[in-house]
């Protein structure tokens, strides 16, 4: 059976489909947003997640049996490519439903299974990412919390920090040290802890926009039973590193998750901003930089969906929408657009954080020149 | 449009790879070799119907086929007008072409353009496909010595008279065709990066050195997706994408210039051959994107 491609009649009739539906769903009020609380956006994107999966469209490629869509890499770029046409929302729930999740789908136990996936899709349960550290930031194997055996519990101790949406989250995908001998790499867990429980202190960290959407994370007593290991003890570095059935696809929806609103944003500068011939053939540079962030997601997903190798051109994304959401809004804040000067003022300091988050733009230059090109190890 | 390459495409582009490594050879030093070769090259492409890999039992090939193949053209510098005939044999209806000639592409919709190999020996400018018009010939040319591989000769009659989507197409292929060079120079450049030592250690082991070449990937990656959207069919960004697309390659060139070091400014490498190629290729496509109808003398370098 040849691969699917983009020019599949039944993904142009998903296409169709989802226009309709995001034509006749996508919440008005996100257009006006820009004069919104960030507690009025955060509940907009909220209600968004129980809407998507009220149409079914919450896991467009997870797989049927855990409540998806049971559809591919090309239908998960379809179905950003016309969010962003039709300015949806983001997602509030992106940990669980890109990382946690689909981890669970492939390395988690039945129980884990039936009791986590339905309430990700159904938007109920909000998840955050307990990975980076005060000393382990993009060095994920050097974390320092420990998660020690006590019977058939684990007793957390530790703190994590700039853990996006802890504030709201009701579990955590927690990377915790469970052994003292084992080999750097060999010696952390994945754990999945209910975030409402004693011993969880959650203190909210105010960014450099004075927003408050991060957070740091004491966990001092906090339990979480040994069957919420997630795949094999001592091997969490692993998951950590490679997400399940979505191996491979991180990188794309990662990409066409800043698609989504990047293409909002380049609109916004071509239709309102860019006044003059300079400032206007500059917006339509940049939007047109937004649009090769679909072009290189359609090539990779192709990639993926053929079982080829799509290393080269996944790589390279972060890196690239990371100055990219730089460049844009800085370019917004010189356009001096009376209507969105706040806006852009915001955005430009928000987005110091895309070449942070994630892993720098530094250590993601590295991994390319390391394991894509065959350098060695930068020093 | 189609994204990747069909899988015909990539069985016959593996060939005439090996068809051109066999034939002309790899490496920086190729650009001497492609004009000693071209008299060889020529007759087989002609005799393996490899200039007619643009069309298939079904019509025209997808874009994606074409930018594969001018992507490897690209990356041989051989200086003949493989890539402009194969194009106009895609585009022509039967019958509208004589068979044995080669054809090139006079740039520019006024009086006065830039034409690829105006000097090749009964090179055709294409004008009015399908309105069986003729083909003119090129005329009084003067060859710019630019960059030989594409012997591109000024001319003071009218540029083909090209629809939009053959000049978008056009502009698409050709932006690969400069990122094919970028993209084997790279090859080399990464080669030489992880064998060339300075203070005891590897130049690419340096992180400047690394990040430099990560950087050139993405570009690279995200050149090739600009002729992708040069190609669709959305009119009002695939002039902007092949522009961005062809600047790609250019900048690309200049860096490795720059992580070649001193060797990378010498004559003799030969990398220079590969950035005036796309500087020039870069210059065509601005002006196949330019709305204007004729090039200022300034332009024409008059």
């Amino acid at each position: 059976v040849p691969a699917k491609t983009f020019e599949d009649p039944d993904v142009e009739i998903f296409r169709a489909q989802l226009r309709d539906w995001l034509q006749a769903n996508v919440p008005k009020t996100w257009g006006s947003r820009f004069e919104l609380s960030e507690a009025e956006q955060s509940r907009i994107k909220t209600d968004w997640e129980r809407t998507l999966s009220k149409g079914g469209y919450a896991g467009v490629s997870w797989p049927l049996e855990f409540g998806g869509m049971g559809l591919g890499p090309i239908e998960e770029v379809v179905f950003y490519q016309e969010a962003a046409r039709a300015h949806a929302p983001e997602e509030a729930n992106v940990i669980g439903k890109h990382v946690a999740g689909p981890s669970i789908a492939v390395n988690g136990t039945t129980r884990q299974r039936e009791r986590y996936l339905q309430p990700i899709l159904d938007g109920v349960e909000i998840w955050c990412e307990g990975f980076s550290e005060p000393d382990a930031g993009s060095d994920l194997a050097a974390v320092q919390t420990t998660a020690d055996i006590d019977g058939d519990m684990l007793r957390i101790t530790g703190h994590k920090i700039w853990t996006s949406n802890a504030h709201i989250a009701d579990l955590c995908w927690l990377l915790a040290r469970t052994s003292r001998e084992q080999s750097r790499r060999h010696n952390v867990s994945m754990v999945i802890v209910d975030m409402h429980q004693e011993g969880v202190e959650v203190v909210p960290i105010r960014d450099l926009t004075g927003e408050r959407h991060f957070n740091e994370v004491s966990f001092n007593g906090a339990v979480a039973p040994i069957e919420n290991v997630v795949g094999e003890i001592n091997e969490g570095w692993q998951l950590a590193s490679v997400t399940g059935f979505r191996a491979g696809r991180q990188a794309i929806t990662g990409g066409l998750r800043r698609y989504l609103f990047l293409r909002e944003w380049a609109d916004t500068l071509v239709d309102c901003c860019a006044s003059g011939p300079g400032q206007r053939a500059e917006a339509e540079r940049l939007s047109m930089r937004v649009e090769l962030v679909s072009w290189q997601v359609m090539r990779s997903a192709e990639l993926v969906a053929q079982g080829r190798n799509w290393h080269q051109s996944t790589s390279v994304l972060h890196v690239y929408w990371g100055e990219l959401m730089q460049d844009l809004t800085a370019f917004g804040v010189a356009t001096r657009c009376a209507r969105h000067r706040e806006h852009w003022r915001h955005l430009d300091l928000q987005s110091r954080s895309a070449t942070i988050y994630g892993g720098t733009a530094q250590i993601q230059k590295n991994v390319i020149a390391t394991r894509v090109l065959g350098l060695k190890s930068p020093r | 449009m189609q994204v990747l390459p069909s899988q015909d495409c990539e069985q016959y582009v593996t060939e005439l790879d090996h068809l051109l490594s066999g034939v002309v050879g790899r490496g920086p030093d190729q650009v001497g070799k492609g004009r000693e070769a071209v008299g060889r090259l020529w007759p087989e492409l002609v005799s393996g119907g490899w200039l007619d890999v643009g069309m298939t039992a079904a019509g025209a090939a997808p874009m994606a086929d074409m930018l594969k193949v001018a992507r490897l053209w690209g990356g041989y510098l051989v200086p003949a007008p493989y890539v402009t005939s194969v194009m106009a044999r895609r585009w022509a209806a039967a019958g509208d072409l004589d068979e044995d000639r080669v054809y090139t592409v006079a740039v520019g919709q006024g009086t006065g353009c830039l034409v690829p190999f105006g000097g090749w020996p009964g090179v055709r400018v294409l004008n009015d496909l399908g309105a069986t018009k003729g083909n003119a010939d090129p005329g009084s040319a003067e060859l710019d010595g630019y960059a030989p591989s594409l012997g591109i000769a000024r001319s003071p009659s009218h540029g083909s008279d090209l629809s939009g989507v053959q000049r978008r197409e056009l502009a698409a292929v050709w932006a690969s065709e400069a990122l094919g060079g970028a993209d084997v120079m790279f090859r080399e450049c990464l080669e030489y990066a992880k064998s060339r030592m300075a203070y005891g250690r590897a130049i690419g082991s340096f992180q400047a050195v690394a990040h430099m070449f990560a950087e050139i990937h993405r570009d690279l990656e995200f050149g090739q997706s600009a002729t992708l959207a040069a190609a669709a069919a959305d009119e009002a960004t695939a002039w902007l994408a092949a522009q961005m697309a062809s600047e790609y390659a250019v900048t690309v060139l200049k860096r490795l210039v720059q992580i070649y070091g001193g060797i990378g400014f010498t004559w003799e490498l030969g990398l220079h051959w590969y950035l005036r190629h796309a500087v020039a290729l870069n210059e065509l496509v601005a002006f196949l994107c330019s709305t204007q109808d004729s090039l200022s003398p300034g332009e024409l370098g008059a």
